[in-house]
């Protein structure tokens, strides 16, 4: 078995390999990402709004007042769907810009990754290489050919929680949004290749032949913001769609009565045991569908 | 010692009504100028004024220039001075590594577009203007100067803004200065405001002393500093308000060149240097480069120095800044002489491979665990500060926009050291008592180990020291001379 901690620096696109080691290691993380709510969906939410490992209706109801005053920008006691919509906005800005700074930073390990003989510069050759260990990874019985029959690897169970939410490389699924640019469903070794080399020489802008820091870096600041995009379009979407669930009686205000009215919907769906905290005494939910998604896309900045 | 303040009329030149009664500032491409002369007599002062005038007939000038050149792409006959400020603009986007250039004046309109719409530019595109801008050029001789074909082509125009300012002002100190010099008239000091700048000029034997004019007490904590030096120039970039709104997003107003993006947290800075050009070019790569960088690449250069304070209010500074400055408050003597606050640190763990080094938090806070300094962070990922759980949770993430100055790299085996400069994470230092020292490591197989040695601070030597038992070995602080 390859050395997976070593295959996982090498990987050039988009890797949460830090995040996937832990979770590999640490089994209190769910297995699958669809399906079953997890411990550290549940410590998401309690640090959404504040808590230390715990958290009382009183903190929750505090956090979500701050919420409807921040999100009421002409303070007249009243969200309409901009003003909410403008908050999520602002809000889920801030959590891409949070990220975006950890991704970009972690392109400076893989470039180090990649530059085998580290001399600052990417060859074809190393970057060939890099691509030959990211195929043979996931295309571990030698086909030449990954599609969507192809098994996902071992131990990948990460769940990718990070809100700009880039395709890896490290599972099938992510691999072939990648790299399935004819979308027929699968990816030949030739088609991987032929595509690894335009890559490269769009990645090297000032064609002289190899890939500096800077160049690798554009490269992947370019992917990531063009995902951000994508993800601030969806995101809002779904904003105008929470303000919708939000205006019980649709009046296209948000009063803070039906503010409140989400937010005790919210807190029982995770103080199973009723007693006013969620904490380590609940059981997990079942179902993730049953959480409201929205507010776990968006942290709560809410200054304690 | 009394001195006359000069407030100029040039009414034929600039923007003052040509029968304006009162003195009044000057508007200089504008913003006010205000020129102080000291301990002159009347003569004198009507000498140099006049010096002045000329002076200042000249210098505006290079606005008209430089929109000529941004026009027409070229421009017959430039001046001295032209030529001089474009060979200057061109210095210090290689000193500052791209931080600061003149070269992005083509992103404006697209900025522009974007508030209107209320919506963000796209990010790949700007990114590509800025670096196609910063490739352009142009043909400098004493007769024209003129922009390359590809750079006309482009939509490139030069920017020059705060840095034309400080370049007027260097001149003028330089001319005055020269001119009384050369009048033999006594002129014992001049100061200079214009927008952002403060500039000040002294003879060695005169006593006066800078004044930070514009630098409210918000920013530094001092209700009046004063700058040690006779000759210096003092720039102050309070961004604290300063955002410009765009939809539902509130962005900085300063690019960073290689992005063409606003730097993600807009600190504020001040810089204190030998020229208004040093401090301008100075302040502006400090608003875009990530703070520990910035202030080590200021510390690289010479006779300048900055602090820096995070839009959290946090403040980090170059290391002479604060003997630089004094203050009008009082200073508490706990520090006196060459006293030290050494802590010592050590990690136990001698066979880890780099990814799997500790990432440590360590910081100071009062015996109520309140924040007193945040010292430094091993580790800048900030996925993995979380990791430093009881950190992480009290301080750490309601102030992200201080990791940049805090971190430094994982915790490498061995011993480590630091210094504590007994002040707190306002700049101010903190009085006699009791605190405590705490170190938190957490590494990515779970384990986490979180230090504190409580110490008492009466201005007395003093060494305490504690022993970690997993991550972490002897903490130790030695408090001597």
């Amino acid at each position: 078995m390859k050395n997976r901690w070593m295959f996982l620096l090498l990987t050039p696109a988009l890797a949460l390999s830090l995040t996937a080691c832990q979770s590999a290691v640490n089994a209190k993380k769910s297995a699958a990402a669809n399906e079953g709510v997890s411990l550290e969906d549940r410590n998401d939410f309690i640090d959404q709004y504040g808590g230390d490992q715990k958290l009382s209706k009183a903190e929750f109801d505090k956090a979500r007042s701050i919420l409807f005053s921040e999100s009421d920008a002409n303070h007249d006691g009243i969200v309409d769907e901009q003003e909410y919509v403008n908050d999520y906005a602002a809000r889920l800005e801030k959590q891409i810009n949070e990220e975006r700074k950890v991704q970009v930073n972690q392109t400076v390990i893989r470039f180090g990754a990649v530059d085998e003989n580290s001399d600052g510069k990417i060859v074809f050759s190393e970057f060939k290489d890099s691509g030959e260990i990211l195929f043979t990874y996931l295309d571990e019985k030698e086909t030449g050919v990954i599609n969507r029959k192809t098994p996902e690897p071992e131990e990948d169970g990460n769940v990718d929680r990070s809100v700009i939410a880039m395709p890896s490389t490290h599972s099938v699924k992510g691999f072939l949004e990648i790299y399935d640019l004819d979308g027929n469903g699968e990816v030949t070794r030739s088609e991987f290749d032929a595509e690894r080399k335009t890559k490269f020489e769009l990645t090297d802008i000032n064609h002289d032949g190899w890939l500096n820091a800077d160049e690798y870096q554009i490269e992947f600041e370019n992917r990531l913001d063009q995902q951000a995009k994508k993800v601030r379009t969806t995101q809002i979407k779904q904003a105008h769609l929470s303000f919708a669930t939000l205006d019980v009686d649709k009046n296209s205000q948000v009063t803070v009565q039906e503010f409140n009215l989400a937010g005790n919907n919210i807190f029982n769906k995770w103080d199973l045991n009723n007693d006013g905290w969620v904490n380590n005494n609940d059981p997990l939910p079942k179902s993730k569908s049953k959480i409201d998604k929205k507010d776990a896309d968006v942290k709560v900045a809410v200054d304690k | 010692m009394k001195y006359f303040s000069i407030a100029l009329l040039l009414s034929l030149l600039l923007t003052v009504p040509a029968q304006a009664a009162e003195e009044s500032a000057i508007n200089l491409f504008g913003e006010s100028l205000i020129v102080d002369l000291f301990d002159l007599d009347p003569t004198h002062k009507k000498q140099i004024n006049q010096r002045l005038q000329v002076e200042l007939k000249a210098l505006v000038g290079l606005g008209s220039e430089i929109t000529q050149l941004n026009t027409q792409g070229y421009i017959n006959n430039p001046t001295k001075n032209l030529i001089e400020l474009l060979q200057l603009c061109d210095q210090w986007e290689k000193t500052s590594e791209s931080a600061f250039s003149c070269r992005l004046g083509g992103l404006q309109q697209d900025w522009q577009h974007a508030i209107e719409k209320s919506e963000l530019p796209d990010r790949s595109d700007i990114r590509k203007k800025a670096r196609e801008f910063l490739q352009q050029n142009w043909a400098v001789s004493p007769s024209k100067i003129e922009f390359t074909d590809a750079t006309k082509n482009s939509g490139f125009k030069l920017n020059l803004d705060n840095f034309l300012q400080a370049f007027v002002v260097d001149k003028l100190v330089a001319n005055i200065t020269e001119f009384s010099a050369k009048q033999k008239i006594k002129l014992n000091a001049v100061q200079i405001n214009l927008g952002i700048q403060q500039r000040c000029w002294s003879l060695e034997s005169a006593v006066n002393n800078c004044v930070i004019k514009n630098a409210s007490p918000q920013i530094i904590n001092f209700s009046a500093a004063k700058i040690v030096s006779s000759n210096n120039a003092i720039v102050v970039l309070d961004q604290r308000n300063d955002l410009q709104k765009i939809g539902p997003y509130k962005l900085g107003k300063i690019m960073n060149p290689k992005d063409g993006w606003p730097s993600e947290f807009s600190p504020s800075v001040l810089v204190v240097a030998k020229d208004s050009v040093t401090a301008t070019a100075v302040t502006y790569s400090l608003a875009v480069k990530p703070t520990a960088a910035g202030i080590n690449w200021v510390e690289s250069q010479q006779g300048v120095e900055a602090l820096i304070k995070t839009d959290a209010g946090i403040i980090f500074t170059s290391k002479g800044w604060y003997s630089t400055i004094t203050s009008d408050t009082e200073e508490r003597p706990l520090w006196s002489g060459d006293k030290q606050f050494l802590i010592e640190y050590q990690t136990q763990n001698l066979h880890l491979a780099e990814y799997q080094r500790p990432y440590v938090a360590i910081w100071i806070t009062d015996n109520d665990r309140n924040s007193i300094r945040q010292l430094l962070l091993h580790g800048s990922n900030a996925r993995w500060l979380k990791e430093i759980s009881l950190w992480w949770r009290r301080y750490g993430r309601s102030n992200e926009s201080a990791f940049d100055g805090l971190a430094r790299a994982t915790l490498a085996p061995g011993s480590h050291t630091l210094t504590w400069d007994g002040r707190d994470d306002k700049g101010q230092r903190v009085p006699k008592g009791h605190y405590i020292l705490h170190l938190e490591a957490a590494r990515e197989h779970g384990d986490h180990e979180a230090v504190t040695v409580p110490f008492e601070l009466s201005g007395e030597s003093f060494t305490a020291s504690v022993n970690g038992q997993k991550e972490l070995g002897v903490i130790k602080i030695n408090f001597t001379q």
